[in-house]
């Protein structure tokens, strides 16, 4: 994409639209990594563009995240670009995690109850990088569940394994759990996503060496 | 010729305003993740009645943007009234390309019918859903069914089927037999005939429910076990059309419809108004067919 096509500012209608879609497929397909369109948009730290995205597709008045508390000027755009009210981690329906390595938020997560499993919280985990292909240092992740025809690989860097036990421990009681994005800010692809739902089943292994 | 003046830009892009989308968006994507749950959703007044489509109309417009191509199917066919209108409305709404052609289609809304055609990756099929419930013909009331779906307790439809056997000797029961989503949630299919169920596992694309009259979504992934409830003796079975062709096209191994004439006799024709098309036209396309067990 060159520069020049990138060159708008978001649009809620087209854009949001846009990349529901590509949230739905992401999700209906566990492992599959979805190109978000870039926008032109200044987004203050910790915020990747990517998890900015999510948040201005799916949040609105009538819902509420979880941020760390000192991010401010994150705080301030999400409130006001989407209306969405600041809760803690146990409350939220959204939990932005803005660092892999910081992610004790998971444990605090809501789940929901088994008459109404779907008030188990969204996370929106940002790692380093997201690929098909292996990368030095990652983690190869491998996904079986609804959405995969038989297993699904793909690589994660700049999430530890324990993100992933905690996430495991979170979701062992289906249909009670959480729901996972995992965003990154990608130089070729743009604002990347993979999603991994409550159902998939996850297994993991360090890529320590480039092969 | 009369202009149509109701669809002039007095309303949002694709009708629905952008607040109510993203929670239609918001339940929708909880549904995928939680396969066969019935998510509540807050199903907004449409200009259409409650009980007419209004749930799949909801999801449909929560997902096309300028670049979708839109099929809407009732009971197999793109030309009854309520099709058309459906058609048109969402036209109108959202600027996007409209098409018979099942294979041509990224949304495919639909009433009581699974397309024949194998769908592929880059499409979902939305289905308009009158009752979600699939315990509600056993329980009345939504504390105790709730409580039931929790509880995987689902002993009171086993015992419906059973009865179903004992009078009509087949465990089907009308259409929409009930199906046991990923191995967890018992749902219905929306009443589609027992000849699209097996079609639902297993598959390439995403089955989108919306009921919005009952103000539920629920949600079948892709590649998702889906298995209609049957009794190590007594097996499921679709419709067998023993000896049946269809009068239009002289081909079998559809799902056909039985028409009487003025004089009391009677044909067959397949169901689906674009697959009888193009198997009259050409190549016959692929389908999924299930074997009835012995």
């Amino acid at each position: 994409m060159s520069a020049l096509a990138m060159a708008k500012s978001y649009d809620q209608i087209f854009d949001g639209q846009k990349h529901y879609r590509t949230l739905l497929q992401c999700t209906a397909r566990p492992g599959m990594i979805g190109q978000l369109d870039d926008v032109l948009m200044e987004v203050p730290a910790p915020l990747n563009r990517a998890t900015t995205l999510i948040a201005l597709t799916l949040m609105s008045a009538d819902s509420s995240f979880h941020l760390e508390q000192s991010a401010e000027q994150a705080m301030d755009l999400l409130c006001r670009e989407t209306l969405a009210k600041p809760a803690t981690a146990e409350q939220a329906d959204f939990v932005l995690i803005a660092d892999a390595r910081r992610f004790e938020e998971i444990d605090r997560a809501r789940t929901g109850n088994l008459a109404y499993p779907e008030q188990g919280a969204t996370l929106v985990v940002q790692v380093a990088a997201l690929s098909p292909a292996p990368m030095p240092d990652s983690l190869r992740l491998t996904l079986a569940g609804p959405g995969i025809e038989s297993e699904a690989a793909v690589f994660v860097s700049g999430a530890p394994v324990e993100l992933f036990e905690a996430l495991q421990k979170r979701n062992v009681e289906f249909p009670l759990g959480v729901d996972s994005f995992f965003t990154c800010d990608s130089l070729s692809a743009g604002p990347c996503v993979m999603a991994l739902p409550r159902t998939t089943r996850v297994k993991w292994e360090p890529v320590s060496e480039w092969s | 010729m009369i202009e149509n003046l109701r669809f002039q830009e007095s309303f949002n892009y694709a009708y629905i305003d952008e607040f109510t989308k993203k929670e239609i968006r918001r339940k929708t994507l909880k549904a995928v993740c939680i396969p066969g749950y019935q998510v509540p959703y807050a199903s907004p007044e449409m200009p259409i009645s409650r009980g007419w489509g209004t749930g799949g109309l909801h999801l449909t417009l929560s997902l096309v943007g300028p670049d979708d191509t839109v099929k809407v199917i009732d009971q197999g066919s793109d030309a009854s009234v309520n099709a058309c209108n459906l058609r048109l409305f969402i036209k109108e709404m959202a600027k996007c390309a409209v098409t018979f052609d099942t294979a041509a289609a990224t949304i495919i809304q639909s009433r009581h019918r699974v397309p024949e055609e194998i769908l592929t990756e880059k499409q979902i099929l939305v289905l308009q859903v009158p009752q979600p419930e699939v315990l509600r013909r056993v329980e009345r009331h939504e504390a105790k069914t709730r409580i039931m779906h929790a509880e995987a307790d689902y002993a009171k439809i086993w015992v419906t089927l059973y009865e179903a056997y004992v009078r009509s000797g087949t465990l089907r029961n009308g259409a929409g037999h009930p199906i046991l989503v990923n191995g967890r949630y018992v749902a219905t299919p929306s009443p589609i005939p027992s000849w699209d169920v097996p079609n639902l596992s297993m598959a390439r694309c995403l089955y989108l429910f919306g009921a919005g009259r009952e103000k539920r979504i629920h949600a079948i992934p892709p590649f998702t076990r889906v298995e209609p409830l049957e009794f190590d003796d007594i097996r499921f079975k679709v419709e067998e059309f023993i000896g049946v062709h269809c009068s239009a096209s002289g081909q079998d191994k559809a799902f056909m419809d039985q028409i009487y004439a003025e004089d009391f006799s009677r044909f067959w024709v397949i169901n689906d108004s674009n697959f009888l098309d193009k198997v009259r036209q050409g190549p016959r396309p692929s389908q999924r067919l299930f074997t009835n067990p012995e």
